[in-house]
C-alpha cells in the first residue's frame, strides 16, 4: 500500500519534470515555462488523489498553490511594469556607476547579465500582453515594425549626436558618456528586438500546427539560451567549455531559423497592392536590421563617425542582450529576404487565387443562403448574380420548370430576352438526362442555341441543379463573349455551386410547402371549430328524460349530424345523420343538412313531410354518388310516445321494459338517391309508446363497421348485446359503456376511422311535467 | 396492396361485373373505371355479381348512384346478383332494393334483362 503511494507520487514527480524539462527545451519566451508549472499542477494532482496521503496531499497543495499565485502576479500588468521599471533602473544605475571600466569580479559581471535578461523577460511579458491580444494582418504587422524601427532610430540619433562617446579603435569605450548612451539606446533596441519576435511569431505562425509551433519555440527558446551562454562566456572568457557550446548552439539556430523563415504562408491571401506595399515596407525593415546589427566597425565605415554602433553599444552594457538582438535581427533580415522573394513570385499569381477566393466565397454565401434566405424570387437572383460574378459571366440566367421549363431570373439580361437566346427545352432534355454540366466553347455553333452573333454568348455553360440526385429544379446557364471561355475549373466549381443552389431552392420550396401545410392546418382547425357550433353546444333538459351524445369526425371535420329543435310545449324534433363519405365534402352536406333541419323541422314537423323537403332540397345540390342517411323523430311528451322515420340510417335500437333490445328497421330509402315520389313511399313512419326506463340508441355506422386489428368489423350483434347489458343504466352511462366495449374491441392503439355519433335517450323513472329547453 | 378486383365476363348481350374483395374508398376508384369502360363500349345492361364481394362501404355504393341515372337514360339498367348476406344488408338498410333489382343469382339477372323493363 505505501510502496504503491510512494510509487504514484513518484510518477508525477517525473511526469512534471519531463513536462518542465520538454517546455523548457522548446522555450518560447518565460511565459511558457510558467505554462509548463501550471500543468505540473495536474499532474501531481492526479497521484495525490489517487493515493490520499494527508501531509504529502496538504505539502504538494501548498507548493502548487503559491506557484499558481506566483504566476497569476506575473500575469499582472501592473507587476510587470514595476518590475521592469526597477529592474531597468538598477541595471542602468550599475552600468553609469561601472563607467567604462571592467567589471569588479567575474560574479558580479555574472550576476549583472542575469538581472539585465530578467529585466527584460519581464519586457517580454509586458509586450506580450499588450501587442498579442489582437492578431494584426501581414501590413499591420509589418507597418508596426517600422514604426518601431523608426522610435529607436530618433532615440539612437538623439543618444549618438547629444552625447558624446563611443569607442576606440581597440573596440574600448571612451568615456563614461558612453555607458549613458547605452543605458539610453539599449533598451529601445532590445524592446524592439521582442515586438520582431512577437510580430514575427504572428506571421509564422498563421497557421498553427503542431509542428509550426515547435519549431517556432525551439527557435526562440535557443536564441534565448544562446543569449544566455554569451552572458556567461563575457563574465568568464576563460571558460575552454563554451565555446563549443555556442557553436552548436549556432548551428542549431541557423537550422531552425531555415525552416521558419519558409514560413510565408500569408503571402498567398495579400492583394497586388497589400503585396507591393508589404514588399516595401520588408526592404525597409531589412535595411533597419542590416543597420542594426552592424560592428561597431562597420557602423563607423557607414556613420564615417567613431560613435557607437548600435550592436556595440548594446554589447557594452550586456553582452548577453547583444546575442539575442543580433540573432533577432539577423533572423529578421532572412525573413524579410524570404518575404519578399515569395511576395514578388506571387505577384503575378495574385488575380488567379483572388479569383478562386472569390468563387469560394459566392459558394460559402450562397451556404448562408441557405440558412437565411426563405423567399424564393430573392434565392433566384441571387443564385443567378453570385454565379455569374464567381465565373466572371457576361450574362447568366436561371431556368426552372414550373411545369414547363421557363427563366425566373436573369443577371445582366432579363428573363423575357434570355428566354429567346436558347432553346431551354432541348438543354433542359439533354443537360438534365446527363446531370452533367455542359461546355460549349462555341456556342453559337449549337443548333439549341438560337442567339445571333451580336447578343455576345461565345461560350455557355449549363449546370444543372438536381436535388437529391433525382428531380432536376433548375438550370443555370452561364455565358462569355469570348469562346472557349469556361476551362475545367470553371467546371468543377459551377458543380459545386449547383449543389449548393440545389440545397437553397430545395429548402425554399419546403419551406413554402410547409408555410402551405400550415395555413392549411389553420383552416381545418377553423373548419373545426365553426362545425363544432353547429352540433347542440347544450344537449336539451328533459323532465322525464335522460339525453347523452357524442360525436367525433375522424378527420378535423366530418359528415355527422345530430340535433334538437323545440316545437311546441310538447314536442321535440331531433335527428341524426350521416353524411356518405368522411371529411371536407362531407362537411359541407352537414352543414346543409343543419341548416335544412333547423328551418324545416319547425314548419313541417311531420317526420315524412321533413324527410321529402329534406330530399328534394338536397338532392339537387348532392353530388350523385353522394347521400345522407337520416333518422329523424319527434318526441311528445304529454302522449309519452315517441315517432320515428329511418331514411336509409342505421337502424335505432330500442329496449323496452320487460322484452329484449331491438333494432327498429323500418323501411325508408336514403336521402338524395331519388327525387321521384318514390322517396316518400318508401319511407315508413312508426310511432312508439315510450315509459320509465324505456331506452332509445340512434349511432352512425362508424361504430357498428369500425374495425379491428384482424379487419374484424364491431357490427350489429356486439352493439345490440351491449345495450342489453348496460340498458339499466342512465343515458351518460350507457353512452361510456358502448364507447368503451369499442375501444376494448378495437383495440386500446387503434382509432375510430370513419365519423362516429352516439344520440341516447332514456325515459327516466318518476318524474314531473315535460319542460322543454 | 388493393384487395379489390373487378372481372369482366360476358353473358350474350349483357356485361357481367364480377367483384370480389372489399369495395370501399379506396378501390371505389376501380369500380368506377369498370363502369366507365362498359359505358364507353356502349354497353348499358350490366349486371354487378357480388358473390365474392365481402364488404361495401358508403363510397362503393355511392358508385352504383353516380351512373345509374345515365345508364338508364341510355335504356339500360345495373342489376344486382348474388349479395352475400352481410353485405345485402348494407344495401337493403340504404333503402337499394327501391331503386335497384337485387337477384340471387348472376342468371336470374340477365333473365330479367331479357324480359325488358319492369
Amino acid at each position: 500500500m505505501w510502496s504503491d503511494q510512494r510509487l504514484s507520487f513518484l510518477r508525477g514527480i517525473l511526469y512534471a519534470c519531463k513536462t518542465l524539462f520538454v517546455t523548457q527545451s522548446s522555450l518560447g519566451g518565460p511565459w511558457h515555462l510558467l505554462h509548463s508549472i501550471g500543468r505540473c499542477n495536474i499532474c501531481l494532482a492526479w497521484p495525490v488523489s489517487v493515493a490520499p496521503i494527508p501531509h504529502l496531499g496538504s505539502l504538494s497543495t501548498i507548493r502548487l498553490r503559491t506557484l499558481l499565485r506566483l504566476r497569476r502576479i506575473l500575469a499582472h500588468r501592473g507587476f510587470q511594469i514595476a518590475a521592469f521599471a526597477s529592474l531597468l533602473l538598477a541595471t542602468a544605475a550599475y552600468q553609469v556607476l561601472k563607467g567604462v571600466g571592467p567589471h569588479a569580479s567575474p560574479g558580479l559581471s555574472l550576476a549583472f547579465q542575469v538581472l539585465v535578461l530578467a529585466c527584460y523577460g519581464v519586457l517580454w511579458l509586458l509586450l506580450e500582453s499588450v501587442f498579442c491580444r489582437d492578431r494584426p494582418t501581414p501590413i499591420q504587422a509589418f507597418w508596426h515594425l517600422l514604426v518601431g524601427a523608426a522610435v529607436y532610430l530618433v532615440v539612437y540619433a538623439a543618444a549618438i549626436t547629444a552625447i558624446t562617446g563611443g569607442f576606440n579603435e581597440d573596440g574600448q569605450p571612451i568615456a563614461i558618456s558612453t555607458a549613458f548612451q547605452s543605458v539610453l539606446t539599449a533598451p529601445v533596441l532590445a524592446a524592439f528586438s521582442i515586438l520582431l519576435l512577437l510580430r514575427l511569431r504572428g506571421l509564422i505562425l498563421q497557421r498553427r500546427t503542431r509542428a509550426t509551433v515547435r519549431t517556432w519555440r525551439l527557435m526562440v527558446g535557443g536564441i534565448v539560451l544562446a543569449a544566455a551562454v554569451e552572458a556567461v562566456a563575457s563574465a568568464y572568457p576563460e571558460a575552454t567549455i563554451l565555446p563549443p557550446i555556442k557553436i552548436t548552439l549556432g548551428v542549431g539556430l541557423v537550422a531552425l531559423a531555415a525552416i521558419n523563415v519558409f514560413r510565408v504562408s500569408w503571402v498567398v491571401r495579400l492583394t497586388a497592392t497589400q503585396k507591393a506595399w508589404t514588399i516595401l515596407m520588408a526592404i525597409g525593415l531589412m535595411v533597419f536590421c542590416f543597420f542594426a546589427g552592424l560592428s561597431s566597425a562597420g557602423a563607423e565605415w557607414l556613420l564615417s563617425r567613431p560613435s557607437g554602433s548600435p550592436q556595440a553599444l548594446l554589447e557594452f552594457h550586456s553582452a548577453g542582450l547583444g546575442q539575442f538582438v543580433n540573432f533577432v535581427c539577423q533572423f529578421t533580415f532572412a525573413y524579410c529576404l524570404t518575404s519578399i522573394l515569395s511576395l514578388t513570385f506571387h505577384l503575378p499569381t495574385t488575380g488567379d487565387f483572388r479569383r478562386r477566393e472569390g468563387e469560394m466565397e459566392a459558394i460559402y454565401s450562397l451556404t448562408d443562403l441557405v440558412r437565411e434566405v426563405f423567399d424564393r424570387e430573392q434565392l433566384v437572383h441571387t443564385i443567378v448574380r453570385s454565379a455569374a460574378e464567381a465565373q466572371s459571366a457576361n450574362m447568366a440566367w436561371l431556368v426552372m420548370a414550373n411545369p414547363y421549363p421557363r427563366v425566373v431570373a436573369g443577371h445582366n439580361v432579363a428573363p423575357e430576352a434570355s428566354q429567346e437566346l436558347v432553346n431551354c427545352n432541348e438543354f433542359w432534355k439533354d443537360a438534365g438526362a446527363a446531370r452533367e454540366p455542359l461546355n460549349l466553347d462555341r456556342a453559337l455553333l449549337d443548333p439549341r442555341v438560337t442567339a445571333d452573333a451580336r447578343a455576345g454568348i461565345e461560350s455557355l455553360l449549363v449546370v444543372p441543379i438536381a436535388a437529391h440526385r433525382k428531380k432536376v429544379l433548375g438550370m443555370l446557364f452561364l455565358a462569355k463573349d469570348v469562346d472557349a471561355g469556361f476551362v475545367a475549373d470553371d467546371v468543377r466549381t459551377a458543380r459545386a455551386f449547383a449543389a449548393q443552389a440545389a440545397l437553397a431552392l430545395d429548402n425554399a420550396r419546403m419551406l413554402e410547402e410547409l408555410v402551405e401545410k400550415e395555413r392549411l392546418t389553420r383552416e381545418l382547425d377553423i373548419a373545426r371549430e365553426v362545425q363544432g357550433r353547429l352540433l347542440p353546444q347544450k344537449l336539451p333538459a328533459l323532465d322525464r328524460i335522460d339525453v347523452a351524445a357524442t360525436s367525433q369526425p375522424a378527420y378535423e371535420v366530418g359528415g355527422d349530424y345530430h340535433d334538437f329543435v323545440a316545437l311546441d310545449g310538447d314536442r321535440l324534433a331531433f335527428i341524426v345523420s350521416d353524411v356518405s363519405g368522411k371529411g371536407t365534402s362531407a362537411a359541407f352536406y352537414m352543414a346543409g343538412m343543419q341548416g335544412i333541419f333547423r328551418s324545416v323541422a319547425r314548419i313541417a314537423p311531420d317526420p315524412l313531410d321533413f324527410l321529402t323537403h329534406a330530399n328534394l332540397v338536397l338532392y339537387e345540390s348532392l353530388e350523385r354518388s353522394v347521400y345522407i342517411t337520416v333518422i329523424y323523430g319527434i318526441i311528445d311528451h304529454r302522449r309519452q310516445a315517441i315517432t320515428l322515420a329511418r331514411a336509409g340510417h342505421c337502424p335505432a335500437v330500442i329496449a323496452h321494459q320487460g322484452s329484449p333490445a331491438r333494432f327498429l328497421r323500418s323501411r325508408g330509402l336514403g336521402v338524395g338517391l331519388d327525387r321521384s315520389s318514390r322517396f316518400r313511399k318508401s319511407i315508413e313512419v312508426e310511432t312508439f309508446d315510450m315509459g320509465p326506463g324505456d331506452s332509445l340508441v340512434f349511432y352512425t355506422d362508424g361504430l357498428v363497421e369500425s374495425r379491428n386489428g384482424d379487419g374484424e368489423e364491431y357490427g350489429f350483434d356486439r352493439l345490440l348485446a351491449c345495450v342489453e347489458a348496460s340498458r339499466h343504466l342512465g343515458a351518460e352511462d350507457i353512452q361510456a359503456s358502448l364507447l368503451d366495449d369499442l375501444q376494448h374491441f378495437i383495440g386500446s392503439q387503434r382509432r375510430y376511422d370513419d365519423d362516429l355519433t352516439l344520440l341516447i335517450l332514456k325515459w327516466r323513472h318518476g318524474g314531473g311535467q315535460a319542460a322543454l329547453v | 396492396m388493393s384487395n379489390f378486383s373487378v372481372a369482366f365476363t360476358r353473358q350474350g348481350s349483357i356485361r357481367v361485373l364480377s367483384l370480389t374483395g372489399e369495395l370501399d374508398a379506396h378501390t371505389a376508384t376501380e369500380f368506377e373505371k369498370a363502369i366507365e369502360r362498359c359505358k364507353t363500349n356502349g354497353e348499358f345492361s350490366i349486371v354487378v355479381d357480388g358473390e365474392h364481394l365481402a364488404y361495401i362501404s358508403s363510397a362503393g355504393l355511392g358508385v352504383f348512384m353516380a351512373f345509374i341515372e345515365e345508364i338508364r337514360s341510355e335504356g339500360g339498367d345495373i342489376k344486382i346478383a348474388a349479395l352475400q348476406d352481410r353485405v345485402y344488408n348494407v344495401f337493403d338498410l340504404l333503402g337499394f332494393p327501391i331503386l335497384f333489382e337485387i337477384v340471387g343469382t348472376v342468371e336470374e339477372a340477365t333473365r330479367l334483362f331479357a324480359t325488358g323493363p319492369q
